[in-house]
């Protein structure tokens, strides 16, 4: 498998930084907590904060993930810019993985995130990484038939998304770790739309909720052509057609619409598109 | 004038502040002097909610790329779905589909958002749905036009992007509206059905609309009046039926320039409300007479500076162009120590803020003498040019 090529090459690539001249003294980051373990469902992403402290100056400071977790792991901020010594500064590590990645077993893959800071016009990189051992689980199996029995459908890995759309997701949008995260939003917010009942006030706050994750979409997918938004817009519709497959499904979904009669609803400029997101777009591999 | 009724108020003795917040409508009435302009869409039956805000995404967009950075910077506008009424055809279509086509409800829902083509004989059912809404009367929507009133007070231009069944309410919104109201309210038409635009909009109804051309028939064999006559052609269109805002509209390049065109002209040519007044967003009245004087002091021009003071006379204003975050105060003084004591009327207007009344100069004005320690009247203001400004009356000093 292609993953297992590039754990491969990126083990080598880590082998011959060892090696590499440019390296800062030992004692000049440190992170909290001292390493991260995380697992992520195939299709699924996943997030980790993490606290870096500078014990010393740093000039231009930069993240870069190891070549073993490119495919997987990304961090934000990417540039941290300068650090005085003592100061702290919060990283997110964002995981996910790509179509050629869907493993039918789960597997490990391991790395680090280091640091490069300017030195004297050229980036060395410090010594302190902070080691990542990333387990890649399968995604649930396709429900079927038993799936579309109740309105709620079938979670089996409890991440709050229904198992057949999970599957849509990760095979509609194998390729890009952060537009299924934002699709993965949306349509969990379109399943909440199920169970509002006869309370109007809830219907509005979630109408607006919904909006909000669709922008977020529409801000990784929607490019910036009429023509873009369009497509990014049909890729919502086809998403949101997966979630109300069923009649009762469809019909709760109609009775919410119902109470956003007569109603008035903000639509944000795309300037305030990226805020739609709940996790950092920028932390995910793409 | 509304400032005579407010002075008449004043001087029936009355303190009022205005205003309030309708915990259901997303507008926020407490803004003032931000965006210049609202871009609203009002969406046609077998529309969703959420398709009605993607409507207006594009529509933005299509502004936004037609434009230099700049211009469309200029523009400054916000923008606001009016969600329709629409539920019952949806729910119609939705039977229809159970009926005729499958359980498994996905394609419904690819079908409306012109994913995938409807199947045979579907289309007319599709159309028939259309043309009876079309055909019956449309309940105007109170919220709505409270919307479009809210925005006009806060000195807005609003632009109503309406399609298909839209036109009906548009229509009607625009005749709740007063004569002043509608030279800063204009109607964009897609889809017609209705005969006419309110207040002369101009419309753009496709050739190939097969919907717009089944109504056109069932109108007329049920002797109302017919739509507008179809004006324009992409050719060919993503929607077989020539009539989706989105797929049809929009996704014509023509016929989307041509729309854009008319919002962009439509509000070039409205009137900016409150332009035609000298009233500003700040404004005070006070009746003075030769006893008592005052003095204006506005936020400092820049951080840590001192407020900017200003001898003012009886009435003062501040424009939305020239407010800024801080406190502003009008400060009166009487001058010597007149006998009797004047007794002074005032009336302050912040935003949707009023406070009226009536001070009696007191003992505890007189010293000393000429100081700056007399009755002031504070508002505070907070917020900013791109998202406008909230007001706060802080202090009205008033005799009972």
């Amino acid at each position: 498998m292609q993953w297992l090529r590039r754990a491969a090459l990126g083990a080598s690539f880590l082998v011959f930084l060892g090696q590499a001249p440019a390296l800062a003294q030992s004692t000049d980051v440190s992170w909290a907590p001292g390493a991260v373990t995380a697992e992520v469902t195939a299709g699924g992403t996943g997030f980790v904060e993490v606290e870096l402290s500078a014990e010393t100056a740093l000039i231009g400071a930069l993240l870069e993930v190891s070549p073993s977790l490119r495919s997987f792991a990304g961090a934000a901020p990417a540039n941290l810019g300068d650090l005085g010594a003592g100061e702290t500064r919060t990283v997110t590590l964002g995981f996910g993985t790509l179509w050629d990645d869907l493993p039918s077993e789960s597997f490990t893959v391991t790395g680090t995130l280091r640091v490069l800071a300017d030195s004297g016009g050229s980036p060395v990189a410090l010594l302190q990484e902070l080691p990542i051992t990333l387990t890649v689980v399968p995604l649930p199996p396709d429900p079927g038939e038993a799936g579309k029995a109740t309105l709620e459908g079938i979670d089996s890995d409890g991440d709050g998304l229904r198992d057949d759309i999970q599957r849509y997701i990760a095979f509609t949008f194998a390729n890009s770790p952060s537009v299924r995260a934002a699709a993965a939003a949306y349509a969990k917010k379109v399943q909440e739309t199920f169970f509002v009942g006869n309370d109007r006030v809830k219907a509005v706050n979630l109408a607006a909720d919904v909006q909000r994750t669709r922008h977020c979409f529409d801000f990784l997918f929607g490019g910036q052509t009429v023509e873009d938004l369009l497509r990014s817009h049909r890729a919502t519709g086809a998403l949101l057609a997966e979630v109300l497959n069923t009649e009762i499904r469809s019909r709760s979904y109609l009775a919410y619409d119902a109470q956003l009669a007569g109603g008035v609803y903000p639509v944000l400029p795309e300037s305030e598109w990226k805020k739609g997101c709940s996790f950092d777009p920028d932390a995910l591999p793409n | 004038m509304q400032r005579a009724s407010i002075a008449a108020l004043a001087l029936a003795g009355l303190i009022s502040f205005g205003g309030g917040a309708n915990a259901q409508q997303p507008l926020d009435p407490q803004l003032f002097c931000g965006k210049r302009s609202v871009v609203v869409f009002g969406n046609g039956v077998l529309t969703t909610q959420d398709s009605a805000t993607k409507s207006l995404d594009v529509v933005r967009r299509a502004i936004r790329v037609s434009l230099p950075p700049e211009e469309f910077d200029l523009l400054n506008f916000e923008s606001d779905a009016v969600y329709n009424p629409t539920n019952g055809p949806l729910l119609d279509l939705l039977e229809a589909y159970l009926q005729d086509i499958a359980t498994d409800t996905r394609e419904y829902w690819l079908i409306l958002a012109r994913i995938v083509p409807a199947p045979l004989g579907f289309e007319d059912i599709i159309t028939d749905i259309i043309s009876a809404a079309a055909l019956a009367a449309s309940p105007i929507q109170e919220n709505h036009v409270e919307f479009y009133r809210s925005s006009i007070r806060q000195g807005k231009k609003v632009i109503l992007v309406a399609h298909s069944q839209g036109n009906f309410f548009g229509n009607l919104s625009y005749d709740a509206l007063t004569p002043d109201e509608r030279q800063s309210f204009g109607i964009v038409s897609a889809a017609n059905p209705d005969s006419f635009v309110a207040g002369g909009g101009p419309h753009t109804t496709l050739h190939e609309d097969f919907v717009i051309e089944a109504i056109d028939a069932a109108k007329f064999l049920a002797l109302q009046p017919r739509p507008q006559a179809s004006n324009f052609t992409n050719g060919v269109n993503t929607d077989p039926l020539g009539h989706s805002f989105l797929d049809a509209y929009m996704e014509g390049p023509g016929s989307r320039a041509r729309i854009i065109g008319h919002v962009l002209g439509t509000l070039d040519g409205l009137v900016q409300p409150g332009e035609e007044e000298e009233d500003g967003v700040i404004t005070v009245f006070a009746g003075l007479g030769s006893a008592v004087r005052a003095i204006f002091f506005e936020p400092p021009l820049s951080p840590g500076g001192s407020p900017v003071e200003t001898p003012a006379g009886s009435s003062v204003s501040v424009a939305c162009e020239d407010l800024r975050e801080g406190n502003y105060a009008y400060q009166m003084i009487l001058n010597g120590i007149p006998e009797p004591l004047p007794r002074v009327v005032y009336v302050i207007e912040a935003g949707d803020k009023v406070a009226s009344g009536i001070y009696q100069f007191g003992e505890g004005d007189i010293f000393p003498p000429d100081a700056p320690d007399g009755p002031a009247f504070d508002v505070e203001v907070t917020g900013n040019q791109e998202d406008g400004f909230r007001f706060e009356v802080l202090s009205a000093p008033n005799t009972p």
